[in-house]
């Protein structure tokens, strides 16, 4: 043991528990449904459900009228009402009206003092941070019993726009916790209203153990989940209720691929492109008839062409996109079968909806009636426009882009850092410069799988799917609410390294973490030093924006959102020189 | 809880931030802990190993690589230890040169700032020609800048320090306003000190009055003043014309637009022709009448010549140009002489009668009143009070045939008068030069000076006058030499100059008179009278003075001076004579020049009429009735402009404004644009210009 | 036309237009007695601050100071730009006195190595990205030893297994040099492949003379002494990238101190207004 070194007790899952829990209120929990029926001994001594009940869950008092989930934001836990009862609004509300507000950001002073108040070795903490992503609790009051958010005149806004009542024992908010997407619905609070709110590595780890509540939980997710995505469909919007009502009745949910797809991804498993593409999940293929209209809910699905003995990569469907559409229209008109000219293949886990062909023949055609061309124009906006609009005939090397950005899986990526190495003078500004802004700690390497000209950078792309969430055990890891930028908490990171090994593009980077005199801080227990995970957190808090572009002289540098090829396409094409 | 993958150890953040870099890092073998702070090597175990039973097992984390191949020592030590020498990073090396490049350039100029080298370091670049003696401290022209610093010759910065310079950049303006005043410490011969930074060197408000709008020099210079340096610029080699201008620079003040010389120079109104000539001279008749009748050619270049930098054409002498004619009239003129001292004829009882008893009178002088008082002995019986008064009386330019002898203040003037010239004669009898000296200063009010005197009586000998004392009985003045009275600290300390006697005195017992008869054209003795009489300042002030001036200064005088000398008026109420035609190579700068010599070579000019046309209609014989010289006509038709206008444009001889002007003018010159003499404006106060 | 070129001509008109303009007002000053050297003076002078609060502004990324990219552009053109109005301002190509003289030297110098520079940072990129992977500078000394153990490795492998020493004795002879260390000072200049190329030549020629365990391990030789030519190319080219920074940083501080030494110069030893 060196002075060197410092031991400390190693940081561990609920030293820093959600909320201020009474072993009272677990023992009133343990006493109701649906914890009572849970059986405890499923669950392993270093696991126990008391011990999630403690750590992972709060009991949240609300007030008519208060806000408990906010629509769009990301959500990382589900609620259960004890009492009372709630609204569930499922038409869009203004986001000035949900009180919604910029992220906090440094002040002048802030950011100036960051000259020289930055450590002068690497990985130096100071003591604990203080943001928590995790922890944005919009509805609940504060000590002083003051409402975040209050919702004025709830009365009248209901009646306005439609809503649905929960009452004593029903779960919502699952959909967002356990998919790592936005909030879908807004909820408020309908009278006075106890819920429990349950972190979801806590929900999860309950579903692991018990399967009555795992079904109970899938079943109400596949629910929501068609509702909301059929509403969301641009295709649909016209439709009447009742109509949309049959859909969703004859529809099918589907899902393709792992859903733990990152565990056999990434670098350490290279693979030949084409053995890929044949190993991704086929859902949809060329040739076939046409069994219905797919929709995608989430994940990404590869839309692609037999070209040669391969498959040439024309598009990626991401969440609320179409397949299938022009074949049955076409097929509709001409009144000949018209097969599915490309094929589209699960990248990762995908779910989808399936609207068999007489659906769509019998309920969705004669509806659009008019407006087909219409629907078509909508689908262009909405997404096949690159295949559809031969002006933006893919080309060759935009088609060598695709199969590069998919075989990596990039697409995932909302703030993918691309670098122009015709550009990129290895000046390491941008390295510097996010050293700077992160207490002189850089949080990317400047290297990464290279196209062309074009390096994917080892920097977080703030993922649409963020699968590094999937496995953290505190909920360190989690999205901005307003904003999604994925953000690791420093303060509850206990280092276990699960989320650096579910990164299938090495954006996580596990460090050794010193206090302030230089000295490492080891565990007392084992003598492991202590770890703690590191990425880009997109410069949330900086008045620039993400340091790394704003630093790069050359244009080289870019933070690039995947869902939108043609920015990406137009910044490609500004060409080196 | 999984573990980092296996690549991890390699895959560390690249750290080019850090100053410090392991020095193992170029085997690719960087330590964890890395270099301190302050760059040492920590020399880190990468494991505590820890104890199972009797045995140390390694404990390196994962993250380091994982448990060794090595394995703990067995007194449970760690055998990872790395030392190093750690080497600074890339970009640390460059901030120290950076800085050390930043402490060089510091230091080469804190050398070159070194007393010695400092002046020959600053120095932007060497002096003109003109100028380069001034670097040579021990000839400096001007003893108090001898010994200072080559740079304080001009610039008193030179004497202060670096701190000093950053001083004045507070206070811009008081930066470096002595630099102009020690270009006057070398300067100030040729240049008035006073007006040396105004514009033309013309005094402000002088120049506010010529100026179209009255507005003066440009309002871009608040003080109305431009620094030498202005148009002056220095440092520029030794080959750099110093005086050298654009036309845009005048422009900076002459606000009117200036295109071409032939659209918009203003025409020369009268030039050259702006007063009449200084020697009265008819070329009309002189031309038709004279010269034809002496069958002589009329030829200007007989009598205008060329100087020696051809640029002038000036008069030639009396002798060669006039003499042949002119000479046979002036001596006619004064054949008879110029009388000097003249007894007037006396009616010596009507004065008894009178009851004025005047004493011994000379007999021949005796009998009715008659007789003029010579100019020069009113002049000197002007110092005598009563004489003054008497004369006054009598009137400025009376004779005794006017005189009244029935008038009693008649008779009482002349009584005194006579007794007053008895005196006069005693007077300088006895004392000769001094009794003239005495007696001027008296009457002309400055005081007149020993040599003045002596050219006034060149000549006249102890003998005459002794003699002419003679002619009143009972004056015993002795049979001394002059003079008498004269002490030697009364002489100047300069030594006096010699005039030779010219022409010659003589006593005429007849008329009982002192006479001078002048040797010939261009006599000292009468035009020393006539110097002494113009220069009397207020002679309008002064009837008997200028009475005196008037007779003297008339074109029928003896030696017929001013038939061909013009008189006029000057500053001060004073008049001059003009004894020499005008001679621009003497004369002041003015604002405009021009070379004769260069125009004389084209043919077509050669003959001088083709810009000097005689205009044979005018009257110049009434050009000199007046003291003013402006008021005049010219017998010379003016210049246009367009006759220049014809060679001078821009591609042939040229038109910027330097090519007819000079920017510095003489003071005598800025006096006279101020417009006096045009009878715009009164002439400057005496004092003013005694100042300058 | 490419979006840098659309960029390159629109600042290059906004330049020309902006020294017309300070060569037009030159011009003005100089028509009327006013001088028109402090003018031009003062903003070469704020020219020169701008252009080294560059480096400043990289220092402070976390402030909204605009981004590096539009920083680098204004730097760029600015810098150019300086060049007119330093020959407006010295009206010579050479001053005489020798302040300015080095001044004029240090300028010339600081505009010199940016041209360079930015000559540089316009071309070696790409050459970079034709040329291997990507590799980052501060690894390659760590990559060539690692090769160079790679070698050796196959080598006495080699030798181990065919008992023959041919492909050793090549390799002690013509490649241990080769993978020894970074290249000379001539390869820094100018990077060629001539190297490389004969020594693949020669290998080619001594396979004749190998037994079979020896042309596996000369097979792999080939692929170490490319990967080993590609990060000396790296490094030579990066080491440029980075050193011409050197040479314009250093002489630019030197600037400002005799800018600023000159225009105390100027104000002190002024004599133009009275």
């Amino acid at each position: 043991m060196s002075e060197l070194e410092i031991a400390v007790p190693r940081p561990r899952r609920w030293n820093e528990p959600f909320g201020e829990m009474a072993e009272a209120d677990v023992d009133a929990l343990l006493r109701i449904e649906p914890f009572r029926s849970i059986d405890a001994n499923a669950f392993p001594p270093s696991l126990p459900l008391r011990g999630i009940l403690l750590g992972d869950t709060r009991i949240g008092r609300y007030q008519a009228g208060d806000l408990i989930v906010r629509e769009g934001d990301y959500g990382h836990s589900a609620f259960l009402v004890l009492a009372g009862t709630v609204r569930v609004v499922l038409e869009r509300l203004d986001a000035k009206l949900l009180g919604r507000e910029e992220p906090p950001r440094r002040s002048w002073r802030q950011a100036i003092a960051q000259l020289w108040s930055n450590a002068k070795l690497p990985e130096v903490r100071a003591s604990a941070g203080a943001n928590d992503p995790a922890n944005d609790r919009v509805g609940t009051r504060d000590e002083s019993g003051t409402a975040r958010v209050f919702l004025q005149d709830v009365p009248r806004l209901l009646e306005k726009t439609g809503s649905v009542q929960l009452g004593v024992g029903e779960i919502f908010g699952e959909l967002a916790a356990l998919t790592r997407t936005p909030r879908t619905a807004t909820v408020i609070a309908d009278g006075r209203a106890t819920l429990l709110e349950i972190r979801w590595q806590g929900l999860r780890d309950i579903m692991r153990r018990s399967p009555a509540i795992r079904e109970h939980v899938e079943q109400l997710y596949r629910e929501n989940s068609l509702r909301v995505h059929l509403r969301e469909t641009p295709l649909l919007y016209d439709l009447p209720d009742n109509i949309i009502e049959q859909v969703a009745l004859a529809t099918e949910f589907e899902s393709y691929g792992n859903f733990d797809w990152y565990s056999d991804f990434g670098p350490n498993h290279a693979r030949d492109a084409t053995e890929q593409i044949a190993a991704e999940p086929l859902i949809a293929e060329e040739g076939d008839r046409p069994t219905g209209l797919l929709l995608i809910r989430s994940g990404f699905a590869r839309m692609s062409q037999r070209h040669g003995h391969g498959h040439r990569t024309l598009a990626y469907l991401g969440k609320g996109q179409v397949f299938g559409f022009s074949e049955l229209i076409e097929s509709h008109a001409t009144g000949e079968g018209v097969p599915w000219r490309h094929s589209l293949r699960a990248v990762g886990y995908v779910d989808v909806l399936r609207i068999p062909t007489e659906v769509v023949r019998e309920l969705i055609i004669p509806n659009c009636g008019l407006w087909i061309a219409d629907c078509g124009l909508r689908m262009q906006d909405t997404q096949q426009s690159a295949i559809r609009n031969p002006k933006s005939e893919i080309s060759a090397s935009d088609a060598r882009l695709l199969d590069f950005l998919a075989d990596h899986r990039f697409l995932n990526g909302t703030q993918t850092m691309l670098i122009n190495l015709d550009r990129c003078t290895r000046c390491d500004d941008c390295v510097r410069a996010c050293a700077a802004t992160h207490d002189n700690n850089p949080r990317f390497i400047r290297q990464g799988p290279k196209h062309d000209n074009l390096m994917v950078a080892n920097a977080c792309m703030h993922c649409v799917d963020p699968v590094c969430m999937i496995g953290c055990p505190t909920g360190a890891i989690a999205r901005d609410a307003n904003t999604g930028t994925v953000r690791i908490n420093d303060r509850t990171c206990i280092g276990c390294s699960t989320c650096a090994n579910s990164c299938p593009y090495e954006a996580i980077r596990m460090v050794e973490i010193r206090e302030p005199g230089g000295a490492f801080l080891v565990d007392e227990a084992t003598q492991q030093p202590i770890l703690k995970a590191t990425k880009c957190d997109f410069c949330a808090a900086q008045l620039t924006g993400p340091a790394c572009q704003n630093a790069c002289p050359h244009d080289a540098l870019v933070r690039v959102d995947m869902a939108n090829l043609t920015g990406l396409s137009q910044w490609l094409g500004r060409k080196a020189g | 809880m999984r573990e980092p993958g296996p690549d991890y150890a390699s895959r560390q953040y690249e750290r080019p931030n850090q100053p410090w870099v392991c020095g193992l890092a170029s085997d690719g073998q960087a330590c964890p802990a890395g270099p301190t702070a302050g760059g040492a090597c920590p020399a880190l175990a990468e494991c505590v190993p820890t104890r199972d039973g009797d045995r140390w097992m390694c404990n390196r984390s994962p993250l380091r690589g994982g448990v060794c191949a090595e394995g703990p020592s067995p007194e449970g030590g760690c055998g990872c230890v790395h030392r190093c020498r750690p080497v600074r990073s890339l970009r640390s090396i460059r901030g120290r040169f950076v800085t050390a490049c930043t402490l060089l350039a510091a230091g080469v100029l804190t050398i070159l700032l070194s007393a010695d080298w400092r002046d020959r370091a600053i120095s932007p670049g060497p002096l003109a020609q003109q100028h380069a003696q001034l670097l040579e401290n021990e000839t400096s022209p001007n003893p108090s800048l001898r010994g200072r610093g080559k740079c304080a010759e001009c610039h008193s910065a030179a004497e202060r320090s670096v701190a000093g310079w950053a001083g004045s950049l507070a206070g811009f303006h008081g930066g470096e306003t002595g630099q102009s005043q020690r270009c006057m410490e070398c300067h100030k011969s040729t240049i008035s000190t006073e007006f040396a930074l105004v514009a033309h060197n013309v005094a402000p408000q002088l120049l506010r009055q010529i100026t179209a709008s009255g507005v003066g020099p440009s309002s871009n210079h608040k003080r109305h003043e431009l620094a030498c340096a202005t148009c002056h610029r220095e440092h520029r080699g030794a080959q750099f014309d110093l005086v050298a201008m654009n036309d845009a620079a005048c422009q900076s003040c002459h606000q009117q637009r200036y295109q071409s010389f032939s659209t918009d120079h203003p025409d020369f109104g009268v030039w050259p022709y702006e007063r009449r000539t200084r020697i009265v001279f008819n070329h009309a008749s002189h031309q038709a009448k004279h010269f034809a009748e002496k069958k002589q050619a009329f030829a200007c270049r007989l009598c205008h010549v060329e100087d020696a930098t051809q640029s002038v054409q000036l008069l030639a002498s009396f002798e060669n140009a006039c003499a042949l004619c002119h000479d046979e009239k002036i001596a006619t003129s004064v054949a008879k002489g110029l009388p000097f001292i003249s007894l007037p004829t006396i009616d010596v009882d009507a004065l008894k009668t009178a009851g004025h008893d005047i004493g011994p009178w000379p007999e021949a002088a005796t009998g009715d009143f008659d007789g003029r008082l010579p100019p020069m002995m009113k002049l000197l019986l002007a110092a005598d009070q009563d004489a003054a008064q008497a004369m006054t009386a009598l009137g400025a330019d009376f004779d005794f045939l006017d005189v009244d002898p029935d008038d009693p203040v008649q008779l009482a003037a002349c009584a005194k008068l006579a007794a007053a010239i008895r005196s006069l004669v005693a007077d300088i009898g006895e004392r000769g030069p001094v009794a003239v000296r005495e007696r001027l200063s008296r009457a002309l009010a400055p005081y007149v000076e020993e040599p003045e005197v002596s050219a006034l009586m060149a000549g006249l000998s102890v003998s005459v006058m002794h003699e002419a004392a003679n002619w009143f009985p009972g004056i015993d003045i002795g049979k001394e030499a002059w003079p008498r009275d004269v002490k030697s600290a009364d002489l100047p300390a300069r030594k006096t100059p010699q005039y030779d006697p010219a022409g010659t005195w003589f006593l005429d017992d007849v008329t009982l008179s002192i006479r001078y008869r002048p040797a010939a054209h261009a006599d000292s003795v009468l035009t020393s009278w006539l110097k002494l009489l113009a220069a009397t300042p207020n002679l309008e002030l002064r009837p008997l003075v200028m009475a005196t001036f008037r007779e003297l200064s008339s074109p029928t005088a003896p030696g017929l001076c001013a038939s061909c000398h013009s008189v006029e008026r000057v500053a001060e109420g004073q008049m001059t004579i003009n004894w020499r035609a005008y001679n621009r190579t003497t004369g002041p700068r003015s604002l405009t020049k021009f070379s004769h010599g260069p125009h004389l070579l084209l043919p077509q000019l050669s003959d001088c009429t083709s810009c000097h046309a005689i205009n044979n209609s005018a009257d110049t014989a009434a050009a000199y009735s007046e003291d003013n010289p402006h008021t005049f006509v010219s017998e010379f038709a003016p210049i246009s402009k367009q006759q220049c206008a014809q060679c001078h444009t821009a591609k042939a001889a040229g038109e910027s404004c330097q090519k007819c002007h000079n920017y510095h003018v003489d003071e005598i010159e800025a006096w006279r644009l101020g417009g006096w003499g045009r009878g715009e404006a009164e002439p400057p106060d005496a004092r003013e210009l005694g100042a300058r | 036309m490419s979006f840098f070129t659309r960029r390159r001509i629109r600042n290059a008109s906004l330049l020309v237009l902006a020294l017309a303009g300070i060569v037009w007002w030159v011009r003005a000053r100089e028509q009327t007695l006013d001088s028109s050297a402090l003018g031009t003076g003062y903003l070469l002078l704020a020219a020169v601050f701008f252009l080294a609060s560059y480096n400043v502004r990289k220092k402070l990324p976390f402030l909204p100071l605009g981004g590096s990219t539009a920083w680098l552009q204004w730097h760029i053109y600015v810098g150019i730009g300086t060049v007119g109005v330093f020959a407006l301002h010295a009206r010579t190509a050479w001053p005489s006195g020798w302040l300015e003289a080095l001044l004029a030297v240090t300028f010339y110098l600081t505009v010199g190595s940016g041209l360079v520079g930015l000559y540089l940072t316009r071309t070696i990129p790409p050459q970079l990205a034709r040329v291997s992977d990507e590799i980052t500078y501060e690894r390659i000394p760590a990559f060539r030893r690692q090769v160079r153990r790679q070698a050796e490795e196959v080598v006495l492998e080699s030798v181990a297994a065919s008992g023959a020493t041919t492909l050793a004795d090549f390799y002690t002879a013509r490649l241990y040099g080769f993978f020894a260390g970074a290249r000379g000072w001539r390869y820094l200049v100018r990077p060629t492949s001539a190297l490389r190329r004969a020594l693949m030549r020669e290998m080619q020629d001594v396979r004749r003379y190998l037994s079979e365990q020896e042309q596996i391990g000369c097979e792999r030789l080939f692929t170490l002494v490319r990967r080993k030519d590609d990060l000396d190319f790296h490094d030579a080219r990066q080491k440029v990238l980075k050193l011409w920074l050197f040479g314009h940083i250093g002489l630019t501080y030197a600037l400002v101190l005799l800018a600023v030494l000159h225009g105390l110069l100027a104000h002190a030893f002024h004599g133009g207004v009275a």
